[in-house]
C-alpha cells in the first residue's frame, strides 16, 4: 500500500523529517569514523563527510518527496498558507467570511424557492396531465381584470365546466386573504377559494376531517373550511380536536372542516397566494364576502393532447 | 555547479542497489556505497546524496524494504532488503544493461 503511505506521510511530517534525519546522520557518522581511521583530525573529519555527502537539505527534501504524495502535500501547504494570511488580517477575513455566508445563503434561499415554484412538479396526483386554462392571447374577452391579463369570471367558469369535454374535470380557485378578528386590528390568512373539485383533481387529502368534494359546490351547505397543515399548527396548535371549532373569517363564523396533509405546505408555495384556508367558491358566495373571489383562475385535468 | 563525475551511473545506480542487496543481503546506505566502492575498485563511488532518495523510491516502488536495526557499533540504522518484486525488477535491468552494453560495444568494434 505504498499510496497509503504516501498519503499518511503528508500529515506526519515532523515523524517523516525525523526519520530522514536519523538516516542522513547515519550516513553522516559511518563517513566520519572512516576518515578519523584514515587518520583525518576530528573537526576537519565532520566538514569533509559533510562535503561528501553534498547539498543535505536537498538530499533531505528529494528522499521526502519520494515518500509523500507530493501534490497533497503541496495543497496540503497551500491551505495552511491561506490560513496563516487569513489569521495575519482578521477583519478582512471577517469581511470575506461574512459577504460569502450571506451570498451562498442567499443563493440556497433563492433556489428553494426557484425549485419549488418552478422546477419541481406540483405535488400532487398526475402532476403531468395538468393544464392551465387561459384567455388566447391578444383575444378580445371579457373577463375579471384585476391584472394586466383577465382571470375568469364566476359566470364563466360555471359555463366551462358544464360544457367543456376535452378534460376529464376542471378545478378552479381564487386566491384571497381572511380577516381572523372579531373586530380590533384586523390580523390576516391568505387563502383560497375553491371549486369542490379541487381535491379530488389534486388527489390531496385529508389528514382530520374531510375535504371539500363536487356535492359542496351548493349554497344549501353550510360553510367550512379546509386548513392546511401549517395553519393548524399556528393558529390551533396541532390539537386534534379541531374538528368543528369556530374560525371567524371576514366576520363570519366557520367551522374548521379538515385538516389538509403536509402535502398542502408545498400546495401553497406552488400555488400563487399562498395557502392557509380552503373555502368552497359557492359556498363563500353570499357569505364570505370578497370582491376577489369573483376571479378565478383554472385548471384543467386530462390528456396534454389539447395543448 | 560542477557536473558530478558519477553522472554516468544515475541509470544504473537501481541496478548496483538492487544486485549489491541480492547478493550481500540487508545492507544500510553507508554499507552500500562502501561495497559498491570496494568491489568496483574504487572505479565507481556513488554520490552519497543521491543515494538516499533512490532508496526511498525504491522502497515506494516495493522492490526494497527496510528495518531499523543496531548496527555492532551501537548506532541506529536502516537496514535494507530487496523483496520479490525487487529481484524481478533486477533481472528485467540486468537483461536491458546487457543489451545496451553488448550494442554500444557493437557500434564501438565497428570499422
Amino acid at each position: 500500500m505504498a499510496w497509503y503511505r504516501r498519503w499518511r506521510n503528508v500529515f506526519r511530517d515532523d515523524a517523516l523529517s525525523t526519520e530522514l534525519d536519523a538516516e542522513l546522520a547515519y550516513h553522516l557518522a559511518e563517513t566520519v569514523d572512516r576518515l578519523i581511521e584514515a587518520g583525518m583530525p576530528e573537526p576537519e573529519a565532520l566538514i569533509a563527510a559533510r562535503r561528501q555527502l553534498g547539498n543535505y537539505t536537498i538530499q533531505k527534501e528529494r528522499a521526502r518527496d519520494m515518500n509523500i504524495a507530493t501534490w497533497l502535500d503541496q495543497l496540503r501547504a497551500d491551505v495552511m498558507y491561506g490560513l496563516r494570511q487569513l489569521k495575519q488580517s482578521p477583519g478582512f477575513t471577517a469581511v470575506a467570511v461574512l459577504s460569502l455566508a450571506l451570498g451562498i445563503g442567499a443563493n440556497a434561499a433563492i433556489f428553494q424557492l426557484v425549485n419549488a415554484i418552478r422546477l419541481k412538479l406540483l405535488p400532487v396526483k398526475n402532476p403531468e396531465q395538468l393544464v392551465v386554462v387561459d384567455w388566447n392571447k391578444d383575444s378580445a374577452r371579457a373577463g375579471a381584470w384585476s391584472t394586466r391579463s383577465a382571470n375568469f369570471t364566476y359566470t364563466q367558469w360555471d359555463v366551462l365546466r358544464a360544457h367543456q369535454e376535452a378534460f376529464s374535470d376542471m378545478i378552479a380557485w381564487s386566491a384571497s386573504h381572511f380577516d381572523l378578528t372579531r373586530g380590533g386590528e384586523p390580523r390576516f390568512a391568505e387563502g383560497l377559494y375553491v371549486s369542490g373539485s379541487f381535491f379530488p383533481v389534486l388527489g390531496v387529502s385529508a389528514e382530520l376531517g374531510r375535504t371539500l368534494s363536487a356535492s359542496d359546490d351548493s349554497a344549501s351547505c353550510n360553510a367550512a373550511a379546509v386548513i392546511s397543515d401549517a395553519f393548524w399548527h399556528r393558529e390551533f396548535g396541532g390539537d386534534r380536536q379541531v374538528l368543528g371549532r369556530r374560525l371567524t373569517l371576514n366576520g363570519y363564523p366557520v367551522p374548521a372542516g379538515a385538516c389538509c396533509t403536509t402535502d398542502c405546505y408545498e400546495l401553497a408555495v406552488a400555488l400563487p397566494g399562498g395557502l392557509g384556508l380552503l373555502l368552497s367558491i359557492v359556498q363563500a358566495r353570499g357569505r364570505v364576502r370578497n370582491r376577489s373571489s369573483q376571479s378565478l383562475m383554472m385548471l384543467a385535468h386530462g390528456s396534454v393532447r389539447w395543448m | 555547479m560542477p557536473k558530478s563525475p558519477n553522472d554516468k551511473l544515475q541509470g544504473t545506480l537501481t541496478l548496483l542497489v538492487l544486485k549489491t542487496l541480492n547478493t550481500r543481503g540487508p545492507l544500510h546506505g553507508y554499507g552500500l556505497c562502501e561495497h559498491i566502492r570496494s568491489v568496483s575498485a574504487e572505479l565507481l563511488q556513488l554520490e552519497e546524496g543521491s543515494l538516499c532518495p533512490a532508496l526511498h523510491r525504491m522502497e515506494q516502488d516495493q522492490w526494497i524494504s527496510s528495518k531499523w536495526e543496531i548496527t555492532n557499533k551501537g548506532r541506529q540504522a536502516k537496514f535494507y532488503s530487496i523483496t520479490t518484486k525487487g529481484k524481478k525488477q533486477l533481472a528485467e535491468e540486468n537483461e536491458s544493461w546487457a543489451r545496451l552494453t553488448r550494442g554500444v560495444m557493437r557500434v564501438l568494434n565497428y570499422s
